[in-house]
């Protein structure tokens, strides 16, 4: 009853701190714009796309509608949404502890596990809730200002086009991984928020971390082919897979192994740092 | 039940190469009011912090209401109410929903009346939806009190409660522990730079100095309350006739500290029949006032 | 889509006659003013993953084609329009006698269309005809700005139209480019090895089916 309470708890803190509303808002904002420019000159970028295609083929049909919109602002916003889920994850236990909230909350009747489970459950709802207005904003309102049609997806071994009626069970999978991956984030957000007693710190190094291995992941360099394929960040655009022709599902579930093996383990080194850690502030 | 409310065998606790508690022992029993005297840096937070499992001491044993801390630490920390430090709240939330949110998670979630009930009881009332961020500190302090009280706690621990209290919040803070003591019994255990506030409020008390518990005990006994000292001002040709009035009593000792002053060690009972003979041999008395032996007795205490 | 012409002229080994040929394929064109028809296009391009896809197509002579389809559909730039065009201006080429072929079993007669300007787009076209039925079963056709496109034409219940029932258009993809930063896998987690066989030619497949001509 504890847990459930100490999550309610972890939600309304959410819920009322300024700071949770800069996600949505920038959201907003990003996909306003996204928005506007694809309805300003969305064929001459897809022009750019297709060029070399169009000096023999010509495309029939509504090539620029919401679904093609909505696959854009995904592809282009997924880079930045991490630092938006940071922003509010990573501040969940190092704030408290800045604060000093952490000192009384830890006075209180509720296990340690069970406060950090129940700050991982709160910001998993939030992760939850960015993806769903990421989601709203890009396929609902590109969906409504663009209208329908089939979805024409540019990947690195050629033009994959996809019917209307195939299409959102794509999106909704898509959606799944990616809140997966932004998940990821999440956890690791609060794990390194378990080892700082300052907001800042877990934020800014969530950040250098995907950096860093965003990096490692694109270097081309034979090196790194062992490793690439363990870091979560080559997993977080596994979203795409999805609106592969076939899908590959091999690869999709791979990908959430690595995902989920990330979030267990930074879990679990969080519950483990969270237990020893003396609460002096 | 035992009364055993608070035991703490040889605790230690080291924060890398700083020893901040080496050899702590307490006893605390029901219905004391508690007090741990320290200078500063003398193991009293970080003690007060390892019987709430704030930190994990490195060796000792901590027993509170007769059960292992380490064992049972909810079912314990249901039973307590505390105040570490400073009274730190959620800024950007209003007191009401501080108190419900800490309330949520003591183990006896409070309704809303109750939580009203509990704010207007520090003092805060129609302050209930105004935001923490805005208070003072004394404000703060109250809702601290508040939040510690909500859940009807067996044990009140509170870590300087007084600090940063204006004289009128320290008046209020003394009276509430006591009105806490004596009309709800509840066991508190508090610490404090005021020496005279522990002398005046607590029964018991402990002096850390260095990491360990130098001694404990109770008040009383401690510093001998039988006898008393107080400082008579007179006027100064006066002042021989004086002292020659007052060594006449067994065992008072009278020395002279000023040329108008005195200050007599005698018993408390005493006092009034002192004060009578010297009124009535012409000396006249401009004031008597008791002077508090703790402060003495903590100096000697540590200068030894 | 027009291919037509049903007069049966026994030989051709001239120019004269193949201007002739091409003059009556030209009136047999004329024939179709209107033509509305439900096509299915199958593309099968290298680097292009599509499903078949249901269009309706409206075709106004001399060679304005309106093409609706539910989704995305994908046809060559060549071979609808440019054939028709041909047709409608048959005084800006020249039609030369090349030879014959025998094409799906029957013997086809091959001419050459050259541009009597220099400035157009259309650098050549060549038809295959059919002389017995007067249908068109294959032409190539290059133009300055979108390469060369290979047709084929099937004809089944619209014969008399000179209408196919099937067109294969056979094209060039050894000038598609992916845009790099475009289209980066961030997830891929092995390097991709260009074989060096990739396939260079692609086709769309276009069934037709009910027809409703000058209607």
């Amino acid at each position: 009853m504890i847990f459930f309470h100490s999550t309610r708890n972890e939600l309304i803190k959410i819920a009322l701190k300024p700071r949770s509303y800069l996600g949505l808002a920038a959201i907003t904002g990003l996909v306003g714009i996204i928005l506007f420019a694809l309805m300003a000159d969305g064929m001459s970028m897809i022009s750019f796309v297709t060029a070399s295609f169009e000096q023999t083929l010509r495309f029939e049909g509504k090539v620029l509608n919401g679904n093609l919109v909505a696959f854009i602002i995904l592809q282009m916003l997924i880079v930045h949404i991490p630092l938006l889920v940071a922003l509010v994850t990573g501040d969940l236990i190092s704030g408290e502890a800045a604060m000093g909230t952490l000192r009384m909350l830890m006075t209180k009747p509720i296990t340690r596990t069970q406060l950090l489970m129940s700050k991982f459950l709160a910001g998993g709802i939030y992760t939850f809730l960015i993806v769903l207005w990421l989601g709203f904003m890009a396929v609902g309102i590109g969906r409504f200002l663009f209208g329908p049609g089939d979805l024409m997806v540019l990947n690195s071994d050629g033009l994959v086009i996809l019917q209307e009626g195939d299409i959102i069970w794509r999106y909704m999978g898509a959606f799944c991984v990616a809140f997966l991956a932004l998940l990821t984030i999440s956890s690791l957000s609060i794990c390194l928020s378990c080892f700082s007693d300052n907001s800042i710190g877990p934020i800014v190094s969530t950040m250098a971390i995907i950096l860093l291995f965003t990096i490692i992941g694109t270097l081309d360099v034979p090196v790194f082919d062992t490793i690439r394929p363990l870091l979560f960040t080559t997993h977080m655009a596994a979203w795409r897979s999805f609106f592969e022709d076939p899908i590959p599902w091999q690869q999709i579930k791979e990908s959430i192994g690595i995902l989920v093996a990330h979030n267990v383990l930074f879990i679990g080194v969080s519950v483990l740092t969270f237990h020893r850690k003396d609460i002096t502030v | 039940m035992s009364d055993s409310i608070i035991s703490i065998q040889h605790l230690a606790k080291n924060f890398g190469s700083f020893q901040a508690v080496r050899d702590v022992n307490i006893q605390v029993n029901r219905g004391d009011v508690y007090g741990f005297l320290g200078p500063n840096g003398a193991g009293k937070s970080t003690t007060m912090r390892c019987m709430l499992s704030l930190i994990k001491p490195d060796a000792g044993d901590i027993s509170l209401f007769g059960l292992p801390l380490a064992s049972n630490r909810t079912q314990i920390l249901r039973r307590v109410g505390s105040l570490i430090e400073k009274p730190d709240f959620y800024k950007f939330l209003s007191a009401y929903r501080n108190l419900d949110l800490f309330s949520r998670i003591s183990g006896a979630p409070s309704t809303k009346k109750e939580i009203y009930q509990m704010l207007e009881f520090v003092g805060l009332e129609g302050r209930e939806k105004d935001q923490v961020g805005g208070f003072s500190h004394g404000m703060r302090q109250r809702l601290g009190i508040a939040q510690t009280l909500l859940h009807n706690p067996d044990l009140i621990v509170l870590d300087e409660p007084t600090t940063g209290l204006d004289p009128q919040g320290i008046i209020d803070m003394r009276n509430l522990i006591l009105r806490l003591k004596n009309e709800q019994q509840k066991t508190i255990v508090f610490s404090s730079h005021n020496l005279s506030e522990v002398e005046i409020i607590c029964n018991r008390m402990v002096i850390i100095h260095q990491g360990k518990s130098v001694v404990e005990g109770n008040v009383k006994e401690l510093l001998n309350e039988e006898d008393q000292i107080i400082r008579i001002q007179t006027q100064e040709d006066a002042i021989t006739k004086g002292m020659a009035i007052v060594e006449k009593y067994p065992n008072a000792h009278v020395k002279k500290i000023g040329s108008d002053t005195i200050e007599v060690t005698l018993q408390k009972e005493l006092i009034p029949e002192v004060n009578r003979q010297l009124i009535e041999a012409g000396v006249p008395i401009f004031s008597i006032e008791s002077k508090r032996k703790l402060e003495d007795y903590f100096i000697n205490l540590l200068a030894s | 889509m027009k291919y037509w012409l049903l007069l049966c002229f026994p030989f051709f080994a001239s120019a004269q006659q193949a201007d002739e040929l091409f003059a009556r394929l030209t009136q047999k064109f004329k024939q179709v003013h209107h033509y509305e028809v439900v096509a299915q296009i199958k593309p099968n391009i290298p680097l292009i993953k599509i499903l078949p896809v249901k269009a309706n197509v409206q075709f106004t002579y001399p060679n304005t084609y309106k093409i609706k389809s539910a989704g995305i559909s994908i046809l060559p730039k060549n071979g609808f329009s440019e054939l028709p065009l041909l047709f409608s201006q048959p005084n800006q080429f020249t039609a030369i006698a090349s030879g014959n072929e025998v094409i799906q079993g029957v013997r086809a007669e091959i001419i050459t269309l050259l541009p009597r300007a220099n400035e157009g787009d259309l650098v050549l076209a060549k038809i295959w005809v059919d002389t017995q039925s007067m249908l068109i079963l294959k032409s190539l056709i290059t133009s300055r700005s979108n390469g060369t496109i290979l047709s084929e034409f099937e004809y089944t219940s619209e014969k008399a139209w000179g209408l196919p029932a099937r067109m294969k258009f056979t094209i060039d993809v050894k000038k598609f480019k992916i845009p790099k930063g475009v289209a980066t896998d961030i997830n891929r987690t092995s390097r991709q090895v260009d074989d060096g066989n990739s396939t260079k030619k692609g086709s769309i497949e276009v069934i037709f089916g009910k027809y409703r001509v000058n209607s």
